[in-house]
């Protein structure tokens, strides 16, 4: 049953998928619960599994204390380190996922001749993908939140090439730094402030969802 | 080049940038001002460290390359608030359009009006004034318009480092706080950078302004071959 166990970690872990309130629970020894009582999502694919649910029984009911020795000093262990491996694997999939929809998105624009940015028709294609049903958000989630999070990050090593356009910057440099400035403040202010006001024509305002 | 190699001079650069990153992040927690902006700020730092450690842009564009291997799969990612906000979104898409519509055009439009006025050389016109496309498709735009892109790269990057730093603070004045109209105006005008400012005001903000930048670019790449040459004559 140990081995049964052990073999079936990885799945395990799979189930509570960025779960920390319930990993946390797992953690603490209620293993049983929190696998349990995590809803359906887990137990349907085992129900799927061959043998999955008959593992999943006995696992419940029928070896007490060989099971809950081996329990308190292997799981926590061997369950991190699969969770572990499995959030690993996780990320790499789904970077390599969004990988492939840009490189698609790159390829398409570059094939159709538009003067559109592939990243963009990745983008889009990813939200109609997830509009349409065929994609799940879950994907997606974990790196997905953690790119758009930092995306400010990848802008920095861009902006520093700043500091080979000192020479342009020295002889025009005030003028274009007015002009963009200008040029921004308006755009902003047209932006903001016609959208506000026709948002607050159709409806009350401070619409957060 | 210190005579270092080109591994060592990369990591210390990705160290730096991943450093000043998130120090930038702690003091814009700490400090909130337009100053602290995490763009601007890593950026004075970084290159406030080349200049001093005498290394120049060239050595640090394989760091660069590196680092940003993401920004594709981070952009098409975007895709993920925008599904989650699309309610909201398609709820506002009116407003959202006469607002993405007047601001796009009207930054190119009153852009490339003042460079005229300062007299500067067609090319540096046409450059700026697509200044508020995300830099992939400004560098095309600017092939299309006999613009010059690295300087295009350039304005892009400074036109998103203002909006994205006084934004906020305009808006503020302004009393634009709604968080559809904040997001739109900072996608629509800094693109990225603004993209990232709005996400870290909220999801919401973030994700209209994901579709700003993109809807944004689209709208400038149809009407700038047209308007520019207007602008120039």
């Amino acid at each position: 049953m140990t081995q049964l166990n052990a073999a079936r970690l990885p799945e395990r872990s799979g189930g509570s998928r960025s779960r920390t309130m319930l990993d946390l629970r797992e953690a603490s020894g209620d293993c049983d619960l929190g696998w349990h009582g995590e809803g359906f999502r887990y137990r349907n694919a085992v129900a799927y599994l061959p043998g999955g649910l008959a593992h999943g029984s006995s696992t419940l009911r029928d070896d007490g204390a060989e099971r809950n020795r081996w329990a308190e000093t292997l799981q926590p262990a061997t369950e991190a380190v699969g969770r572990f491996c499995y959030q690993l694997a996780l990320v790499a999939a789904q970077l390599l996922g969004l990988w492939s929809l840009n490189a698609a998105g790159v390829w398409a624009v570059a094939t159709a001749g538009l003067p559109v940015p592939g990243n963009l028709i990745g983008m889009l294609v990813l939200f109609a993908l997830l509009a349409s049903g065929i994609v799940k958000l879950s994907w997606f989630e974990t790196s997905g939140s953690f790119l758009i999070k930092h995306l400010a990050f990848f802008f920095v090593p861009i902006t520093v090439g700043l500091m080979d356009m000192g020479p342009l910057l020295a002889a025009s440099g005030v003028g274009i730094i007015v002009t963009l400035a200008l040029s921004a403040a308006l755009g902003l202010s047209l932006a903001g402030w016609i959208s506000q006001l026709l948002l607050c024509d159709t409806k009350e305002r401070g619409g957060r969802s | 080049m210190n005579g270092l190699s080109p591994a060592v001079v990369t990591g210390f650069a990705i160290v730096l940038t991943i450093g000043a990153y998130a120090l930038s992040l702690w003091a814009r927690r700490r400090y909130p001002s337009p100053l602290t902006t995490p763009v601007l700020f890593s950026t004075v730092i970084i290159i406030a460290v080349l200049l001093i450690t005498d290394l120049s842009f060239a050595d640090y564009a394989p760091a660069k390359d590196i680092m940003t291997f993401l920004l594709g799969p981070a952009t098409v990612a975007l895709a993920i608030p925008l599904y989650k906000n699309r309610q909201a979104f398609f709820r506002n898409v009116v407003p959202a359009a006469f607002g993405l519509l007047a601001g796009s055009l009207g930054t190119m439009i009153t852009a490339g009006f003042i460079a005229r006025l300062f007299g500067y050389a067609p090319e540096l016109v046409s450059s700026i004034a697509i200044k508020s496309v995300t830099v992939p498709i400004a560098v095309e735009i600017a092939k299309i318009l006999h613009g010059d892109p690295i300087m295009t790269a350039a304005f892009v990057v400074i036109t998103g480092m203002i909006g994205a730093s006084f934004g906020p603070w305009l808006m503020d004045r302004l009393g634009i706080t709604h968080p559809v109209s904040r997001g739109l105006a900072l996608g629509t005008i800094s693109h990225g950078q603004g993209t990232a400012q709005a996400a870290s005001e909220g999801e919401l903000s973030g994700a209209i302004a994901g579709v700003a930048m993109g809807l944004g670019a689209v709208c400038t790449a149809l009407a700038a071959p047209w308007l520019v040459p207007f602008l120039l004559r």
